[in-house]
C-alpha cells in the first residue's frame, strides 16, 4: 500500500466510503468526489507545509473552495498533525485527514454546507395579460357575490310555509256527476229490468223453507 | 483468519509547555526554565543574549513517561492536536 501515491490512497479511501470521483474539479483541489449528492473537495498538503503561516494560507485557500463544494478536506502528513491545531479547522468547518505510510485517519470532520436553493426569477409581465387577469378576477368576484345572493334567496324560500300547488288553484274544479240508474215510474219505483223477469219469482221463494234444491 | 473490530475510546492528554532559556553566547551555560532564571537573575532574560524556547511535553499514555509533543505523530494511535490537548485513540480491553 505504501507504494501507492497519497492521491491514489485517498481515492481508495473515499471510494470505500461510497464516493464517486468527479473529473471536473476546482483548480486548487487535488481530488473531487460526490458522496450522496454532496460535493467533496480534497486538497493534499505535502511536507513542505511546515510553518504556521503557510498552514493558515492553506486553510484560507480551502475556505474559498467552500463556495463550490459541500465538504472540504485537507489531507496532511501525520507528522504535521502535532503542529496543526484542530480548533483552527473546526472554526472554518474544514475537515482534516492525517496520513502516514500505513493509514489515513479523519482527525476533524468537515462541516457540511448546504447551498441555498436558487430563487426562480419571475418572468416579465405582459401589461395586456395583467389587465385581462384583473378583469377576469373582477368578473369572478361578481359571479361569486351573485352566487352567494342566490343561495341566500334559496334558503329563504325553503324556510317559508308551503302553499297549495298552483294547479289546484288555477284549474277549475271538475264536477263529478254520479250516474244514477234510471228507474221507470211505470213499474212502481222499480227498475226496468224487473219487469217480466222470471227470476223474480224464483228468487222471491228462496229461503222460505221448501227444502227443494235449486239444481240437481 | 477472523478479524474483530475492537471498541475504542479517545484519550485526552493535556500539553505541558515549559519555557527554557538558552544562552546563545555561552553554550556551556545551563539551560534554565524561565521561572528559575527569573528567580536566579532577578530579571527577565535579555533578548540579545538569550532565547526562550517552548518545549511541549505530555505524559505518554502507554508508560506514563514524559514525551515530546512532536513525538506523538510517530504513534499510529495519535488522532489530533486540539488546543492545549493531544487526543489518542485507545482500544478497550475485551475483559
Amino acid at each position: 500500500m505504501a507504494s501507492l501515491s497519497i492521491e491514489e490512497r485517498l481515492l481508495h479511501y473515499f471510494l470505500a466510503m461510497g464516493a464517486q470521483q468527479v473529473a471536473e474539479k476546482p483548480p486548487s483541489a487535488t481530488l473531487s468526489f460526490v458522496i450522496s449528492d454532496q460535493r467533496v473537495n480534497v486538497v493534499v498538503a505535502r511536507n513542505d507545509v511546515l510553518t504556521q503561516s503557510t498552514i493558515i494560507e492553506a486553510i484560507l485557500g480551502l475556505a474559498t473552495l467552500r463556495a463550490s463544494s459541500n465538504q472540504v478536506y485537507l489531507a496532511a502528513p501525520r507528522l504535521l498533525g502535532v503542529t496543526i491545531d484542530a480548533q483552527l479547522f473546526r472554526s472554518y468547518g474544514i475537515g482534516l485527514l492525517l496520513y502516514d505510510d500505513r493509514r489515513i485517519d479523519e482527525a476533524v470532520a468537515p462541516q457540511v454546507v448546504q447551498f441555498a436553493q436558487p430563487v426562480p426569477t419571475m418572468p416579465t409581465q405582459d401589461p395586456s395579460t395583467v389587465a385581462e387577469i384583473t378583469e377576469l378576477k373582477s368578473m369572478y368576484l361578481e359571479m361569486k357575490s351573485t352566487l352567494v345572493r342566490l343561495r341566500e334567496e334559496m334558503q329563504t324560500l325553503q324556510h317559508t310555509p308551503k302553499e297549495p300547488p298552483i294547479s289546484s288553484i288555477d284549474m277549475p274544479q271538475h264536477v263529478v256527476i254520479q250516474q244514477q240508474p234510471s228507474f221507470s215510474e211505470s213499474a212502481g219505483q222499480l227498475p226496468s229490468f224487473f219487469t217480466n223477469n222470471p227470476w223474480l219469482d224464483v228468487l222471491s221463494k228462496r229461503g222460505r223453507g221448501n227444502g227443494e234444491p235449486f239444481a240437481g | 483468519m477472523v478479524s474483530h473490530l475492537r471498541a475504542e475510546m479517545v484519550l485526552r492528554i493535556p500539553i505541558r509547555r515549559i519555557p527554557v532559556v538558552v544562552d546563545v553566547l555561552d553554550p556551556l551555560a545551563p539551560q534554565l526554565s524561565l521561572g528559575d532564571f527569573r528567580s536566579l537573575q532577578g530579571k527577565d532574560p535579555d533578548q540579545a543574549r538569550y532565547r526562550i524556547v517552548d518545549i511541549e511535553v505530555i505524559t505518554s499514555p502507554d508508560d506514563q513517561q514524559p514525551m515530546l509533543v512532536t513525538e506523538c505523530a510517530r504513534y499510529s494511535r495519535f488522532l489530533r492536536r486540539e488546543g492545549d490537548n493531544i487526543y489518542f485513540r485507545k482500544e478497550l480491553d475485551a475483559s
